[in-house]
């Protein structure tokens, strides 16, 4: 679901994309504008974290400084990993909470946007917040999992959930660069 | 209210809890509410909910998914290896050889990509099975692809400088701007220390020679045109005044699609893949950015920027002195911490700072991006330098490190550089811009 909403945000990105192309090219020669594709920029850079979060939780991207991780024993490690992710997940709560309370205000006097657009701000801001609460959740979910790994096979827990370790970053860095040149023989430079 | 020493204190904080593994966006956030709930109560910590929206809702931060969407296809559609072999072809009668071939293509690759781990990753699986043929010195072939690689984010149009320039309210046009000439100084310096090392050790390099007939090499600098369209569309536009750093972004997007197509490589699966770690890094880097400015509102309100102000003033330093203070801190720093954390980490404090200090928030911008990528390099924890060796999968790290002293010097004479000539930076956006 976290991937499916990835790429549609890809796609979002595209065709704002297009869009911009278009005003750009419009506004400079044929003095044309959608007047606020700015604005919907916005919208879709706010839609797209929002809904990418959960795919960046998953594939453990979100960033963390693993300075200390290589000189603690793994019982320590998996505390902090539980500390972490319990902490992430209270945060995404908290944005959950207070997203909502931006949508419901925004339904209830009916706010629109201060601009030529006048977009009635609860389009943009519930999927926004759908983005929020399928974080809270994930988050939520990988928070209680880990915590009852906590007691019970703490290997587990720490290959989960643990910070992706420099070899496992360093892997996905060298196997996308090696990827890029699919033909290794051109790579080879004739001089 | 809050007094400095609170700052020190949250700051000292902020830097204990990324140090534990905490998630670095959990640790600006979680900072940001504990000041709001300690000194403003519960009003304070609602308030950041609707700063949240208005963080992520930012035409210009768009800028940000859309550059690395760009690298993303270029880097996917196989234009580099035919890049660093047109590349090869000019440079290699220079003393040195090859080596120059991985400074020049970083920083030519950079110019389309705003990242640095990526260009030395791509760089060194083009470069390094050529250089094992050949009887260059391990050590500089790998600094130098290291040292390439630190062009990335400093180079136009870089990742960091978007990043640095919502952070801090600074015009991106002007950050591009300001970087173009360090990077191509740098760019030079990196090729004048091979030319040294080469004429001091001729050991380290052999003569390249150069027998292919000069129309076939002519023939091969189209390979160059790719990326300097992209590279031209994304300037050409935002300094003609045609578009904003965002809507130049979205333009070199869409021109990536047919010169994806020319290589044979635009394909769905392709364009999902290039999706996939945009939205990723995206998301990584704006759950931490929303952080970061719930922290920076949180700060604004306690009145920390005065307090800062204050201080500096009455600490009677220069500001060079305290440019020089913070060129060490950001060097040891930068021994442990990666780009991201180190900017947003920092920023909230540093950056009233400088103003306080009359410091030139454009200036300051590029100085605070070569700190960025002096971290890339300088161990233990240099993350190009443990990419390099991966690909390299043979010797020892060790190698790697050894190799980058030069340069990492060379960075380090930079930085001093452009504290003392700092119209380096400022030149040309005030040149375009005014």
């Amino acid at each position: 679901m976290a991937r499916a909403g990835a790429i549609a945000s890809g796609w979002a990105l595209m065709l704002i994309s297009l869009a911009t192309c278009v005003e750009v090219i419009g506004r400079k020669y044929f003095s044309f504008s959608f007047k606020g594709i700015d604005e919907i920029g916005g919208y879709v850079l706010a839609g797209t974290s929002a809904i990418g979060f959960s795919y960046a939780l998953m594939t453990r991207a979100h960033m963390r400084i693993t300075l200390l991780f290589p000189y603690i024993p793994s019982s320590a490690r998996a505390f902090l990993n539980v500390v972490a992710l319990v902490t992430l997940a209270g945060l995404a709560i908290f944005c959950a909470v207070r997203g909502y309370a931006e949508v419901d205000a925004s339904l209830t006097s009916m706010r629109h946007a201060n601009t030529p657009l006048q977009t009635p701000m609860w389009i943009p801001q519930s999927i926004w917040w759908a983005g929020l609460v399928l974080f809270a959740v994930a988050t939520t979910l990988q928070a209680i999992h880990a915590f009852g790994l906590l007691w019970r096979d703490q290997g587990t827990l720490n290959r989960l959930y643990g910070p992706q370790t420099l070899e496992e970053e360093i892997a996905t860095e060298v196997a996308l660069a090696e990827q890029r040149e699919t033909r290794p023989d051109e790579g080879a430079v004739r001089t | 209210m809050m007094d400095a020493t609170g700052a020190a204190i949250g700051f000292g904080l902020v830097l204990a809890a990324m140090t534990l593994g905490l998630h670095i966006a959990t640790v600006m956030f979680g900072i940001g509410v504990l000041g709001a709930a300690l000194y403003l109560g519960w009003p304070g910590v609602n308030a950041l909910g609707v700063v949240y929206f208005e963080a992520m809702n930012d035409s210009l931060l768009l800028a940000l998914p859309l550059f690395i969407l760009l690298g993303e296809i270029l880097v996917r559609c196989g234009a580099t290896d035919k890049m660093y072999r047109s590349l090869a072809d000019w440079l290699n009668p220079l003393p040195g050889g090859l080596l120059h071939t991985n400074i020049a293509s970083s920083a030519l690759f950079s110019a389309v990509s705003g990242s640095s781990v990526a260009t030395a990753a791509t760089i060194s699986t083009v470069a390094l099975p050529t250089f094992r043929k050949k009887s260059y010195d391990t050590r500089v072939v790998l600094g130098s692809i290291a040292a390439g690689g630190s062009l990335g984010n400093l180079i136009p149009p870089g990742i960091a400088f978007i990043i640095y320039g919502v952070l801090t309210n600074t015009s991106i046009a002007r950050l591009y701007a300001a970087g173009m000439i360090p990077g191509l100084i740098l760019t030079v310096m990196f090729m004048g220390v091979i030319i040294l090392m080469a004429w001091w050790r001729p050991s380290i390099a052999p003569r390249e020679i150069n027998d292919d007939p000069l129309l076939a090499r002519l023939k091969r600098l189209i390979d160059l045109v790719p990326p300097l369209i992209v590279f031209g569309i994304v300037m050409g536009t935002i300094y003609a005044g045609w578009a904003t750093p965002t809507e130049a972004a979205a333009i070199a997007v869409v021109a990536a699609l047919p010169i994806a197509a020319a290589y044979g490589k635009l394909t769905i699966a392709m364009l999902h893949e290039a999706f996939l770690s945009t939205i990723n890094l995206t998301a990584l880097s704006m759950l931490i950015l929303a952080g970061a400015f719930a922290l920076n509102f949180v700060l604004g309100m306690l009145g920390v920027t005065s307090a800062l102000t204050a201080i500096v003033s009455s600490l009677d330093v220069t500001p060079t002195q305290l440019i020089y203070v913070l060129f060490v801190f950001y060097v040891i720093l930068g021994t442990f911490f990666e780009t991201l954390p180190m900017m947003v980490g920092t920023l909230p404090l540093v950056h009233p700072l400088i103003m306080a200090a009359g410091i030139d928030p454009v200036w300051f911008g590029v100085f605070l991006v070569l700190m960025c990528e002096i971290s890339l390099i300088s161990p233990p924890v240099g993350m190009t330098l443990y990419v390099i060796q991966a690909v390299r999968g043979e010797g020892s790290i060790g190698d790697v490190f050894k190799g980058t002293i030069p340069f990492f010097v060379t960075m380090l004479v930079m930085t001093i550089l452009l504290i003392h000539w700092q119209d380096m930076a400022l030149w040309m956006p005030r040149y375009f811009m005014g």
